[in-house]
């Protein structure tokens, strides 16, 4: 029978723990806003893990830094392939090690937004730039476009109290064959590239949710 | 005709109001809209000013919506002219929409609005020029190039 619940109570790196102390062959899958990651266990050590679009110990790192989200660990269930040597012990202090970094600076927790913003099914890339427009972290090349979006900002805010008093609270922008969502993120401005084809109404609950767990006071 | 057009995105539950402007800001036609002409205009200038800064960069917006949690201002861009839509409701914003670009096509087919429409045509960037431009927008338009 699998064992299922989810990560606010029982944390990630206790779960892993516990299949490699049991020796376990395994199969965790993890649901997180929309998206699934995999980390398999091989006789009681991490053998491959899996989370869109990376996989091996970049993808175990990232799913260490989430703190919610349903999980389901399935016995007997064998890796379908190695992408991880080192000792499970190891990976373990090498990820939270990451992590305690990440959040211990200012460039570190903006970072951290980014990556929990990219671990929302349907968030393609993101940034943080500032209101003139300079780049303060990106998971991607933007070059002269965080202007772009800088100035979009600007606009959308130069209408507050025409419309309604407050500022809007995101501002999404349709391509041919891009859709782009640019809200506040403290004094800077975040934008986020999703999937051509994503729903909105679907998305968007999941970006509110890390928008308001990561908020900069 | 334009008016009876707008008035199917305006009977959709939620729509308080709607506007048809000409890629330099003129309003040329709204419906159910309690603002000011002016604001209305002003309104149109900062969103158009978004769209000819995505064209500068050979980009074409289709759609801008600002989103508040309980209010959604939904713009659909055509080459001469945007619609802009007011709605305080989610509940029928797929539908509206929908609604939206059907008026879309028609408004492109009428030769009479579409003739009243090049009689107010400009150079798309020309909102990046004139009219009332702030310190900041200056700076980051002229950074654009």
């Amino acid at each position: 029978m699998a064992l299922v619940g989810n990560l606010r109570d029982l944390k990630l790196p206790n779960l892993i723990q516990l299949n490699c102390m049991e020796r376990n062959t395994a199969k965790l899958t993890v649901e997180h806003a929309g998206k699934y990651g995999f980390v398999y266990f091989q006789g009681g050590q991490i053998a491959h893990a899996e989370y869109e679009p990376d996989i091996g110990e970049k993808a175990l790192f990232r799913l260490l830094a989430l703190t919610d989200g349903k999980f389901k660990v399935e016995g007997g269930i064998r890796p379908p392939t190695v992408t991880i040597q080192n000792h499970w012990n190891n990976l373990l202090l090498e990820g939270l090690h990451q992590l305690d970094n990440l959040q211990s600076s200012d460039e570190g927790m903006v970072q951290h937004f980014l990556n929990m913003l990219m671990n929302v099914r349907g968030v393609v890339q993101a940034a943080v730039i500032s209101q003139t427009g300079e780049v303060i972290a990106t998971t991607f090349e933007l070059g002269k476009d965080s202007i772009l979006h800088a100035l979009t900002f600007y606009e959308a805010t130069a209408m507050k109290g025409m419309i309604k008093t407050g500022n809007p609270d995101f501002i999404n922008l349709v391509e041919r064959n891009k859709r782009t969502l640019i809200t506040a993120y403290g004094e800077h401005i975040a934008y986020i590239e999703l999937e051509a084809k994503s729903q909105l109404e679907t998305v968007l609950p999941f970006i509110k949710q890390v928008m308001g767990q990561y908020a900069v006071p | 005709m334009t008016a009876e057009l707008l008035k199917d995105i305006v009977d959709i539950p939620g729509v308080t109001g709607v506007l048809v402007a000409s890629n330099h800001g003129k309003v040329i036609e709204k419906i159910g809209l309690d603002i000011k002409e002016i604001i209305l205009e002003t309104i149109a200038i900062h969103i158009l000013r978004i769209i000819s800064a995505y064209h500068i960069k050979k980009r074409i917006v289709q759609e801008i919506e600002l989103i508040w949690d309980d209010y959604h201002v939904i713009v659909k861009n055509s080459t001469q002219f945007v619609v802009i839509t007011f709605c305080n409701s989610k509940k029928a914003l797929s539908l509206l929409r929908m609604t939206i670009n059907v008026v879309m096509a028609h408004l492109l087919e009428d030769k009479k609005f579409m003739k009243q429409i090049k009689k107010h045509a400009s150079e798309k960037t020309l909102v990046l020029r004139r009219g009332n431009l702030e310190p900041e927008e200056i700076n980051l338009i002229s950074k654009l190039q």
